[in-house]
């Protein structure tokens, strides 16, 4: 503090100059976001993490978009008409557009991206794009697209990694390469990035919807939870994406942080093995599924941050049923089932990753609790999935981020060509209701379908859900307008810091 | 341990010296501080059936991470399980895993030392690159390594640590038997016609033995460490086995807000490995009277 009457000394002004340079950088504006993990690839098509989404929703736009309410909103295909037997969409691309190579988006660059998704070599996005029979380019800035069969979910597959449209030319020049150079027309351009360090996106002024406020977004893996909040509270961080549920209440409880949680599409489950015993008898399941205190699992497990489920379509997504009934929690009869079928004392392996040792130890407490034995067995992510894929286990604890549309939501998991079908689901009454919900163009009757299959599945406890998930994420104070969009990624474009 | 050539007095008075040495031991406090923290912690591993107050999985979920109380003289864990019966019950695992790779690395360990410090030649070349290539390699890292590859179990840890606490000990013999080999009574000895395997057993392994016995005890107690680091990074014993170092690291996150829960298994951890070493430094300081400070 300057007092009265006392000249400026050399010391006050250099100080002076320091913070004036202080909050020079101040107003470059940069946010650090703390992910989970290192995202594996930008690339699009290669794309299969969560945390890759965070950076690539930034890159590139999509041809739609969600809202808040996850209603699907024009991004870079300004309108859409969908023909009345629902098998061609035309699309309207906006004008004006250019990536950030210089080059423009139009039509073809549309087409260019549609079919690289659905022909490269390893794209992960050829499922999600099986339904298209043909792309045409029918004007500078009009693609007109074909389906096989009608495909309700189309359009909200178009608001994912499939709809985002990358440059031709940037594309083509990097080859398989593309996710280290990454080209799109999105807010933020693509900076740098060191493996396991970070991924540093520039504001792209030249924006179509009006440059970005924040200059510079920095991405930064924190796989563990403990160090994310770490950095967090000392401002290695201004925002981690998720924080964990433990840590919720000391962060608020920090000065100029806030925890913002908003519901989730994904949830958490109980996943058996149908192809083998112990979990190919339903009296077995039964008792798994009498057993489980969902009230408990979300309060011990996730600190009451998360909602208890009992089928595969959360509150907020379509598919949901309010009527739907799972067993009542009711350890005893649980253990009267058990004995009833002579199965007390039943032996099992419970595969987990390691992130989720506390939600399996829970699970292993209230199954011991009934008249299971239940062994622990961790493992890391590629290992595990080779165990899952081949169905060499018995069972298994799911995690799913969710997605708006109910076929991607739970097809893969219980379909027999399922790509999740972590369960072995090979069910004729279920693939049917599935295909036939496939195929269904009325909203309400194609609804009605998957309320039936989760019914079935539900109803002779094939999968026991757990809970739904809540994208909780632990921010500064300083970052405002964050839209709370329920696929868990946050569009930057729009938020501005103090 | 240091490795050089440690000169034995009057091999043949063999049992007054030890004799000797255990009164020595018992009149050193602090080994004999370390012995009884010991005892302590081995009598609560084997009653800790009757005295742990709770069953070692009994979960409450409506206890959680509560701080230490009449009920919970420790407080209880993130799933309500009671900290004391699971520090109790960790002490087994901590124990069984030190002893348990302590005893097979010294007696891999001495055998390997013995037979290359006596034989040479060619199986003494071969035994010992591998044990220097072995010690090449930081100790926890070979045994985090082992672990991974053996998978998590108790067996495989015990058999991880084993391995990588054998070579101290071959070494260590070997230099033993080398320095021994030359002294006039193992001369008598072969010049009496004992057969080889007589020699070595019969009149070097007692006047080694005492060396060996001193490095077992400073290797239990890495031993237990590297079982609660491997325990910590999730490659030992499984849930809901407890051990000391698993529950660090569960505690781990709660440091801020409960750091009770770190607290107990961090205490055990801490006075084993003390008092291990101070039953050590006493057993060197009683067997071995020119390493005693003066």
């Amino acid at each position: 503090m300057l007092r009265k009457g006392v000249p400026m000394t050399r010391t006050t002004l250099l100080s002076l100059a320091i913070s004036l340079l202080v909050s020079g950088a101040a107003l470059a504006q940069t946010v650090t976001i703390g992910l989970h993990q290192d995202p594996p690839n930008l690339d699009p098509i290669l794309s299969q993490a969560f945390s890759d989404r965070s950076v690539t929703y930034q890159i590139y736009d999509r041809l739609v978009d969600l809202d808040e309410n996850l209603t699907i909103v024009p991004m870079l295909a300004t309108s859409w008409e969908v023909s009345d037997d629902g098998l061609a969409y035309t699309l309207q691309i906006r004008e004006g557009v250019t990536f950030h190579d210089g080059n423009a988006l139009d039509a073809e660059a549309v087409r260019y991206t549609l079919d690289r998704n659905l022909t490269r070599e390893g794209s992960a996005r050829r499922d999600e794009l099986s339904s298209i029979a043909g792309i045409a380019v029918t004007g500078p800035f009009t693609v007109e697209i074909t389906l096989h069969s009608p495909n309700a979910a189309f359009l909200a597959v178009l608001s994912g990694n499939a709809g985002a449209i990358v440059s031709p030319t940037a594309a083509e020049a990097a080859g398989a390469d593309f996710g280290n150079s990454p080209v799109g027309s999105g807010p933020f351009v693509f900076h740098a990035r060191e493996r396991q360090n970070h991924v540093t996106l520039r504001a792209n002024a030249d924006y179509w919807n009006g440059a970005p406020s924040i200059q510079e977004l920095v991405f930064r893996p924190f796989p563990d939870g403990d160090v994310r909040v770490a950095n967090l509270l000392s401002g290695g961080a201004d925002i981690i994406i998720p924080i964990e549920p433990k840590d919720i209440a000391s962060t608020q409880a920090a000065a100029g942080y806030d925890v913002v949680a908003y519901d989730s599409l994904g949830w958490r489950a109980f996943v058996m093995n149908l192809t083998r015993p112990p979990f190919d008898d339903p009296a077995v399941r039964l008792a798994v599924a009498q057993a489980i205190d969902r009230a408990a699992l979300a309060a011990v497990v996730y600190d009451d941050a998360v909602i208890p489920l009992i089928g595969p379509f959360p509150a907020n997504t379509p598919g949901y049923d309010p009527d739907l009934e799972a067993p009542a929690y009711d350890p005893e009869a649980a253990r009267a089932t058990l004995e009833a079928a002579g199965k007390l004392g039943t032996e099992f392996t419970l595969l987990i990753l390691p992130h989720e040792v506390l939600h399996g130890q829970f699970w292993q407490a209230v199954l011991t609790e009934v008249g299971f034995v239940v062994r622990i067995e961790q493992m890391e992510a590629g290992p595990y999935l080779e165990v899952v894929n081949n169905l060499r286990h018995d069972a298994t604890l799911v995690g799913w981020s969710g997605r708006i549309d109910p076929d991607p939501q739970f097809f893969p998991f219980v379909h027999t060509t399922g790509n999740l079908n972590w369960g072995g689901f090979n069910d004729e009454r279920i693939d049917g209701l599935l295909e036939a919900a496939r195929a269904e163009t009325d909203p309400a009757a194609r609804e009605g379908l998957y309320r039936d299959v989760a019914r079935l599945v539900v109803e002779e406890n094939m999968i026991v859900w757990g809970i739904q998930n809540q994208n909780i994420i632990g921010v500064s104070e300083r970052i405002e307008g964050i839209p709370l969009i329920p696929d868990g990624t946050v569009r930057w474009h729009g938020v501005t810091v103090r | 341990m240091d490795p050089s050539p440690i000169e034995q007095p009057e091999p043949a008075r063999g049992r007054t010296l030890w004799a000797r040495g255990v009164t020595r031991f018992f009149r050193n406090r602090l080994g004999l501080t370390g012995l009884v923290i010991l005892l302590v912690f081995a009598a609560l591993a084997l009653l800790a059936p009757v005295i742990a107050p709770y069953g070692v999985a009994e979960v409450n979920f409506s206890r959680l991470r509560a701080p230490p109380s009449a009920d919970h003289w420790l407080g209880t864990d993130e799933l309500g399980r009671d900290t004391f019966t699971r520090v109790v019950y960790g002490a087994r695992i901590s124990l069984t895993v030190g002893l348990g790779s302590v005893f097979i690395a010294l007696f891999a360990g001495s055998l390997l030392g013995m037979l290359a410090g006596f034989l040479g030649g060619w199986f003494d070349e071969v035994v010992m690159r591998v044990m220097d290539a072995m010690l090449s390699l930081p100790f926890l890292v070979l045994a985090i390594a082992l672990a991974a590859i053996l998978g998590p179990n108790l067996q495989n840890t015990i058999l991880a640590i084993a391995i990588v606490s054998t070579p101290p000990f071959a070494r260590l013999t070997r230099g033993q038997v080398l320095s021994e080999k030359e002294r006039d009574y193992v001369q008598a000895s072969a010049a009496l016609g004992a057969r080889w395997t007589r020699t070595l057993l019969r009149h070097i392994l007692p006047n080694i033995l005492s060396v060996i016995i001193v490095q077992a005890s400073l290797a239990t107690a890495i031993a237990v460490l590297a079982e609660s680091a491997l325990s910590f990074l999730g490659l030992g014993v499984q849930p809901p086995t407890p051990s000391w170092g698993s529950m660090l690291n569960t505690s781990r996150g709660y440091l801020a807000t409960q750091p009770w829960m770190a607290f107990s298994p961090g205490i055990a951890i801490f006075l084993v490995v003390l008092a291990l070493n101070l039953v050590g430094d006493g057993l060197r300081d009683a067997f071995d009277p020119r390493m005693r400070p003066r």
